[in-house]
């Protein structure tokens, strides 16, 4: 198992530098420029080439990325054309607020659709599964960004209960970590209400539906002709098997959850990597682009990593020897 | 020891209401064999589900007893049924591949089944007893094989596997639904060979479902032929296999591949596919197949009677002995 998660460890090396490349080149491609963003406009033009030339921008493509790559490889991402900053500081300083959205959004996700898919599954038709049923077309149907304001509006501009944006009070900073904590969650609860209400609804119809299937197989049968009871059949006997399909939509949902975050954060003005990657595409600030992308495909590499290894563990059949 | 008597069940699927076992009684006395034989579609299995009450939702028995030790099971609690069946009454089925869990080892299920029967017993028991189970039904290495999982086992395993599960509480019936239909002959045959050495060391009764009339020949006490969800007829293998006197059991019997090439022989070959259970025929149900159907088949339901005058175990439904009783 260690020896097989070393082996696509490896093997992803290629992978990142492939998106990294492609990338690179996409991000050149568009129109603006770096200097656009931050360049006094009175600059005569020799000095902007000056500037240009400086900072490699003249160089072919490929080069450039070349560079990159070679710093990359170091360690080094490059300083921020706008806040000259080193690139790798600045996404440390961002990826608390960014793992704590996503990460506890998935685990709000999971909490909340496992229970749901199963009852429904084993409840086909009734009325529960017909509530949660219109509740999951709401939840498909709701474009997040847009129940991201809507919530804004209802929570926090009418009821005044939660605090529109940010991460924290800074008025706040010399608090005990108690209150702090506190204030945080105030912060977080609109985002992940924002991320989970989204999130809920595929999830839940794919394990009810999954539910549903396997309580039809023999083997629920045969185990109810020696006596298992039916909430052992459910909990035990349906839901390990039905816990492989989810394993599988997981993996192929973390870089929509990371992503669809990116513009949550920006909505939300969550201090996160994907507030900092949509404001560096605006700016044309190349390095932090690069390092937001270094950043998410690391992430989602090793998201389908863990459910492929997961996946083993839930399914012997597919065990690796 | 079992008596079904009567039994009705229905499905309904969506509009329709389709009466898949209708009116069957049978009994199995301890210590036999009975065959429940018929084509796909003729209610042997809805009748085995139905003693259970393991049928679908959309399924109900809607009269008739099942009753197991004078106590009528249709009308028992969910829970004194969870009770009965795997320890009194155990089941096995078709495909053994299937009806394992794939995700739990053959221990594991094993274990369960034991400790769920028997809650005092301990787990270190209850796998020494997994071992000892899965030795009797021949599984070689079997300490070592009941941490292995059922797709690693070949389809003869699996359904020795099931049958040491089904056993394990050692039941005083088994339903045996069509246990050889997904093997080979030669492993059908030590399957057969395990199943009846295992009847007799257990005492236990069988009630084998098959459309395979070879196996119920050479196996069973008595035997049922059924048609469209009722029993058309009945009596010890030698009065079915030597004097079989309804149509439809000759037409059984004569469809027997013989296995000598220099004998060739024309079955008679029943008219089309057995009816929907939606549009069951009127008067006797096999008229519209039947090759010696006349008026009063086609308008009045036969009578379930005996009628072979060496045989008191023989019993048929069919018209074409209605005028001439013993």
């Amino acid at each position: 198992m260690f020896g097989y998660f070393l082996k696509r460890l490896f093997s992803s090396i290629p992978l990142l530098i492939g998106i990294t490349f492609i990338s690179f080149i996409l991000i050149n491609l568009a129109p603006g420029s770096p200097l656009n963003e931050w360049a006094d406009p009175s600059l005569s033009i020799e000095d902007t080439q000056k500037i240009k030339t400086n900072l490699g921008l003249n160089d072919p493509v490929v080069v450039q990325y070349g560079r990159w790559l070679k710093n990359a490889l170091k360690g080094d991402l490059g300083r921020s054309y706008s806040y000259s900053k080193p690139v790798t500081a600045m996404l440390k300083e961002r990826m608390p607020a960014t793992l704590l959205l996503s990460i506890s959004s998935l685990i709000l996700i999971l909490g909340i659709t496992l229970p749901l898919g199963l009852i429904s599954g084993a409840k086909k038709d009734s009325f529960f599964d017909n509530f949660v049923l219109i509740f999951s077309f709401i939840g498909l149907s709701i474009p997040t960004f847009w129940l991201g304001l809507m919530l804004i509006l209802g929570f926090s501009l009418k009821l005044n209960i939660l605090p529109t944006s940010g991460f924290i009070d800074p008025q706040l900073s010399e608090a005990s970590l108690w209150i702090q904590l506190i204030d945080i969650s105030k912060h977080l609860a609109l985002p992940l209400l924002t991320i989970v209400i989204g999130g809920l609804a595929s999830l839940t119809r794919y394990h009810r539906f999954g539910i549903i299937k396997i309580l039809s197989q023999d083997y629920i049968l045969a185990a109810k002709a020696r006596g298992i009871s039916k909430t052992k059949l459910l909990f035990i006997h349906a839901f390990k098997n039905a816990s492989i399909p989810i394993i599988t939509i997981l993996g192929l949902s973390l870089p929509g959850l990371i992503g669809g975050s990116f513009i949550i954060e920006y909505i939300f003005s969550w201090p996160g990597m994907g507030q900092l990657g949509i404001a560096s595409i605006f700016s044309r600030d190349y390095p932090v682009i690069m390092g937001s992308i270094v950043f998410s495909s690391i992430l989602i590499i090793l998201g389908n990593l863990f459910a492929d290894i997961a996946y083993t563990y839930a399914d012997p059949r597919i065990r690796l020897k | 020891m079992l008596k079904v008597e009567n039994i009705t069940t229905i499905f309904k699927t969506g509009q329709n209401t389709v009466t898949a076992v209708d009116d069957v009684s049978f009994d199995v006395p301890e210590n036999s064999t009975i065959g429940l034989v018929g084509e796909s579609g003729s209610g042997k299995s809805v009748t085995a589900l139905s003693i259970l009450q393991l049928l679908s939702s959309n399924g109900k028995t809607t009269s008739g007893k099942v009753l197991w030790k004078d106590e009528d099971l249709l009308s028992s609690s969910e829970k004194s049924f969870q009770s009965i069946r795997g320890k009194e009454i155990g089941l096995i089925f078709q495909n053994p591949l299937a009806a394992l869990n794939p995700v739990f080892t053959i221990g594991n299920q094993l274990v369960e089944t034991l400790q769920l029967h028997n809650p005092k017993l301990s787990k270190l028991n209850a796998l020494e007893k997994a071992e000892h189970l899965l030795t009797e039904v021949n599984i070689p290495d079997a300490k070592k094989r009941l941490n292995d999982y059922p797709h690693q086992f070949s389809l003869g395993m699996c359904q020795r596997i099931m049958i040491a599960i089904t056993i394990a509480m050692n039941p005083k019936l088994l339903i045996a639904d069509e246990p050889t239909a997904s093997l080979d002959v030669t492993i059908q045959a030590q399957i057969l060979h395990l199943l009846n050495e295992l009847k007799i060391k257990n005492k236990m009764s069988i009630l084998l479902i098959s459309h395979d009339l070879g196996v119920i020949a050479q196996h069973c006490d008595h035997v049922l032929i059924m048609y469209l969800g009722k029993i058309v007829e009945s009596g010890t293998p030698l009065d079915i296999f030597k004097s079989p006197q309804h149509p439809y059991t000759q037409a059984l019997i004569d469809s027997i591949p013989n296995p000598d090439p220099s004998i060739k022989k024309e079955p008679t070959l029943l008219k089309g596919d057995i009816p929907s259970p939606l549009n069951i025929p009127t008067g006797c149900r096999f008229h519209t197949r039947c090759p010696k159907a006349f008026d009063t088949c086609e308008i009045s339901e036969p009578p379930f009677q005996n009628h072979l005058k060496n045989s008191k175990t023989s019993k048929v439904a069919c018209h074409l002995f209605e005028n001439k009783p013993k």
